[in-house]
């Protein structure tokens, strides 16, 4: 595999051309804000947090999907990134119906760290507090659909480690929600092998635990890490990134 | 989630309250009725349809920042109900622990705080130094250790809730922390001060009764029943047990009612006129059924009281009059939350002596097995019901709750009226009548940012309206 | 920089009631020199503690506030401080201030009220954007609002947006 070199911040950093954007800046140290993204699951540019800078070209890209090329020249911190990943947080915020202060994962959850991450000052739109559902059909879990971000990490879990595919898209825009089956109640999708992976990989407190209580659920993701190593190796051990 | 629906109320009416008394008088001036008015809002029950069971003790007990250890026992309960299941014994006997410690810090606020000012300086002291600040001067140390004796309730709830903030520790099954030894001990230490104020509290108490002795007959001693959970063995009780009505003569004419059954007994009137709503016992109507709860009607329903020095105390309120009067005049429920005072320490005291109360064993976990339960304990001011009905799922379709405040909102228009009628003259509010109305719902120690579920910092206003509906007078503070 | 307390109280279940809670939350954990009290309602043991700082901040939503208003809250002498809300069991700031002078013989050299507009009082925990958008500006602006020590009032050095009322009741 050809290594590229490249800069990145203004440092001159190499990687495979196989290797993303994002995969190189964090084995060189360099933090880039993901929510979609998960170590072990596909990447599919969803949450446009990774969003980077390459000079020379006015269009922003998703560093989870990029591959470098060799002499680019990438920035990951500007003050526009910045911007637009509180704005992208703003909406993500506004969007659905978010009640930390009730919420079982409060204190726990990947979106209300990533609203300290960018530092989030206030949210300049207005709330739009959907009407959406609350399918606790399933015996173990339950789906709140009020406190999903649409990451999709549920459909890919279940779809590429899983392999069951009970988790699909359905609507559009604003409409758009997750469903199980044919958008029918989660406790009668027939593919659903009750394995919970969807919940453990949901950032926020949409997949949880049925009988957790406010602020009682703490997610590990680490799991994921042991299944795709031993998947590809034989070896039920966890592959640590290089520079995580 | 409910769809966003925009109720327009205007802000100030919410975030400031409106407790109106309206005076009405007869043709001939005469205090004709008095009414006590909440116009305020009740939008808490429809903002948790649609929640899940498990989360609710985390949203209820966030309706009231006075009470919201009860209304956490009270969601829990209810979720126990629904789950069907027996709490571990260690985890009710925290839930007890609990339940005294919000008993002992609401308590000695009203006493301490609220309610000595009259008490001490009387009702025609000017009311500029007719408050807190006026009895100072030589009280300093009976408020100061007022103050104390809050912070030892809030100390245990503070313990038991673990130190962060909202995080509800009750939950249906049980509770989601035991308690370490060294916190019991600490707890513990408490004791002999928690129980030396309350016995100057009681001293000072005495007095009073005797400077007041002429006015005291005249405190809104309207015939009322009174309600409030008994042991199985009609001793005082606050978390479990049932339900007992006595009335003014203190004949008990319903005895050992399920709380769970509630809404077969007693009913909800709604008036035009005021957002609390008016709860009565259903089988004598609804002015027959005007029914008091708090401290005074616990200690009017219950046969004794299981610790020494709260049951001698009793004895003493009891022994005030030959009949059964002093029961049902609403000033005694001063003397009424000092005993509730004494008892939760000593009881707390026994609790924390136990050494089950340090069990590992907190919690039962089950899954929903009926779709609707009742939750009941005896807040501060009295029986609080949570009811809950959800979906096979656990999925929260309705909600229902009946707050002490509302229970004693017939007694304490009664209370004004008789106040009203005996202070109120000659078409307009005298400074010492205002002050003894107010003094009279301060007995009941009204609790309205809860009762409406809603923030409240309550000014209050008094009109004096006469037959044709105008208003001739009116006072506020 | 002196000792300072920042006290924010109200409903954080609706929404702008909470505005007090939320920027004293913001202040204090942004100032690691400042300490926090978060509370539903104002009661008597407040009292207890206000002495053992040199600033207090009492942050406060209100519906009468049309920007965020800052005031000195001074003792009241004499023992002849206002009458209590009687159909409450809250205390407001001035008379958490009494309290502390009156029981405790303490009284932080500096108490500032701070009150913030509010236009959304609906159940939940967000803010309004206005109502967040001048928190946050408060809490920038801070540091200079903030006495240094228990000198004279610097309300007028604050960001534009801030408006002093000194000498509410």
């Amino acid at each position: 595999m050809p290594i590229l070199t490249f800069a990145m911040n203004g440092h001159q950093v190499s990687g495979h051309d196989d290797e993303t954007l994002l995969q190189i800046a964090r084995q060189h140290g360099i933090h880039i804000p993901t929510l979609c993204h998960l170590d072990g699951l596909s990447d599919i540019g969803a949450c446009r947090l990774c969003l980077v800078e390459i000079e020379g070209q006015d269009k922003l890209v998703a560093a989870c999907v990029t591959k470098p090329q060799e002499g680019m020249s990438v920035h990951t911190d500007t003050e526009r990134l910045q911007r637009y990943r509180r704005t992208i947080v703003e909406l993500l915020a506004s969007e659905g119906n978010h009640q930390c202060a009730v919420c079982v994962v409060n204190e726990h959850c990947q979106l209300q760290d990533l609203a300290y991450a960018v530092e989030l000052q206030y949210v300049r739109f207005p709330y739009l507090y959907p009407k959406r559902t609350l399918d606790a059909t399933h015996k173990d879990f339950v789906m709140d659909r009020n406190r999903c971000v649409l990451c999709s990490r549920c459909i890919r879990v279940c779809h590429e480690v899983e392999g069951a595919h009970t988790w699909d898209t359905a609507g559009r825009s604003f409409h758009c929600t997750i469903m199980a089956d044919m958008d029918q109640p989660w406790g009668t999708a027939a593919s659903c092998t009750s394995c919970g992976k969807c919940v453990w990989v949901c950032p926020t407190g949409a997949l949880f635990e049925k009988g957790q209580t406010v602020a009682e659920m703490e997610k590990h993701r680490d799991f994921l890490k042991y299944i795709v190593t031993a998947r590809r190796t034989g070896e039920w051990i966890a592959e640590e990134e290089e520079g995580e | 989630m409910e769809p966003q629906r925009t109720i327009t109320i205007e802000p100030v009416t919410r975030i400031e309250g409106h407790a109106k008394i309206t005076i009405h008088l007869d043709a001939d001036g005469q205090v004709n009725d008095a009414r006590f008015h909440v116009t305020e809002f009740r939008g808490f029950e429809k903002f948790c349809e649609g929640r899940l069971l498990w989360e609710m003790p985390g949203i209820t007990s966030r309706i009231c920042g006075i009470c919201p250890a009860s209304h956490l026992i009270a969601s829990a309960k209810a979720g126990d109900a629904i789950l069907a299941i027996g709490i571990p014994e260690t985890a009710e006997k925290l839930r007890r622990l609990l339940t005294l410690a919000q008993w002992t810090q609401s308590h000695a606020l009203s006493f301490f705080h609220l309610s000595s000012p009259d008490l001490l300086l009387g009702f025609d002291a000017d009311p500029a130094t007719r408050n807190v600040f006026g009895l100072m001067a030589e009280h300093k140390d009976v408020i100061r250790r007022g103050i104390r004796l809050r912070k030892f309730g809030q100390e245990i709830i503070e313990t038991l809730g673990g130190r962060r903030i909202h995080t509800p520790w009750a939950v249906p099954g049980g509770v989601r922390e035991s308690l370490g030894a060294g916190d019991r001990d600490r707890l513990l230490a408490w004791i002999p001060e928690a129980m030396e104020t309350t016995t100057i509290a009681l001293g000072i108490l005495e007095g009073v009764h005797a400077k007041f002795a002429h006015e005291i007959p005249n405190f809104g001693s309207t015939p009322s029943l009174s309600v409030g959970l008994v042991s199985e063995d009609g001793g005082l009780e606050y978390y479990s047990g049932s339900l007992r009505m006595r009335d003014s003569n203190g004949n008990t004419i319903a005895d050992q009612l399920d709380p769970t059954d509630y809404s077969e007994y007693l009913g909800e009137r709604s008036t035009e006129w005021s957002y609390l709503k008016f709860p009565y016992y259903k089988p004598l109507g609804h002015d027959g059924g005007t029914y008091r709860v708090g401290p005074l009607a616990r200690l009017s329903v219950c046969d004794y009281i299981e610790t020494p020095l709260a049951e001698a105390e009793r004895q003493k309120l009891r022994a005030l009059s030959a009949d059964w009067d002093v029961m049902g005049n609403p000033f005694y429920y001063h003397y009424a939350r000092l005993i509730e005072i004494l008892f939760a320490i000593e009881k707390i005291e026994m609790l924390l002596s136990d050494s089950d109360i340090l069990g590992e064993d907190i919690r039962s976990k089950a899954m929903i097995n009926r779709q609707q339960g009742v939750g009941v304990c005896e807040a501060p001011r009295g029986p609080l019901f949570h009811h809950y009905h959800v979906d096979e799922d656990g999925v929260i379709q309705q909600v229902n709750m009946l707050i002490a405040t509302a229970q004693n909102n017939q007694a304490m228009n009664a209370t004004v009226r008789q106040l009203a009628s005996h202070y109120v003259h000659g078409g307009s509010i005298t400074e010492g009548a205002l002050n003894r109305i107010e003094a009279g719902i301060r007995c009941y120690d009204p609790c309205l940012s809860c009762s409406t579920h809603a923030i409240g910092k309550m000014p209050l206003q008094v009109q004096l309206i006469d037959s044709a509906g105008r208003v001739l007078g009116e006072r506020s503070r | 920089m002196a000792r300072t307390l920042v006290i924010g109280f109200g409903n954080d279940m609706r929404r702008d009631d909470g505005a007090g809670r939320i920027a004293a939350e913001k202040i204090a954990a942004t100032y690691d020199d400042v300490d926090l009290l978060s509370l539903a309602q104002l009661t008597p043991e407040t009292a207890e503690v206000i002495g053992d700082y040199e600033v207090v901040f009492f942050l406060d939503a209100s519906v009468n506030a049309k920007r965020v208003e800052v005031s000195e809250v001074l003792p009241r002498s004499g023992c002849r401080s206002g009458s209590g809300r009687p159909m409450s069991h809250t205390l407001s700031p001035q008379q958490v201030l009494d309290l502390a002078v009156e029981l405790y013989g303490t009284c932080p050299p500096r108490v500032l009220l701070v009150e913030f507009p509010v236009s959304d009082l609906e159940f939940g925990c967000e803010l309004s954007p206005s109502t967040r958008k001048m928190i946050d500006e408060f809490v920038e602006s801070f540091s200079a609002v903030r006495p240094r020590e228990g000198g004279p009032a610097e309300v007028q050095a604050q960001a534009a947006s801030v408006s002093p009322s000194p000498g509410r009741p």
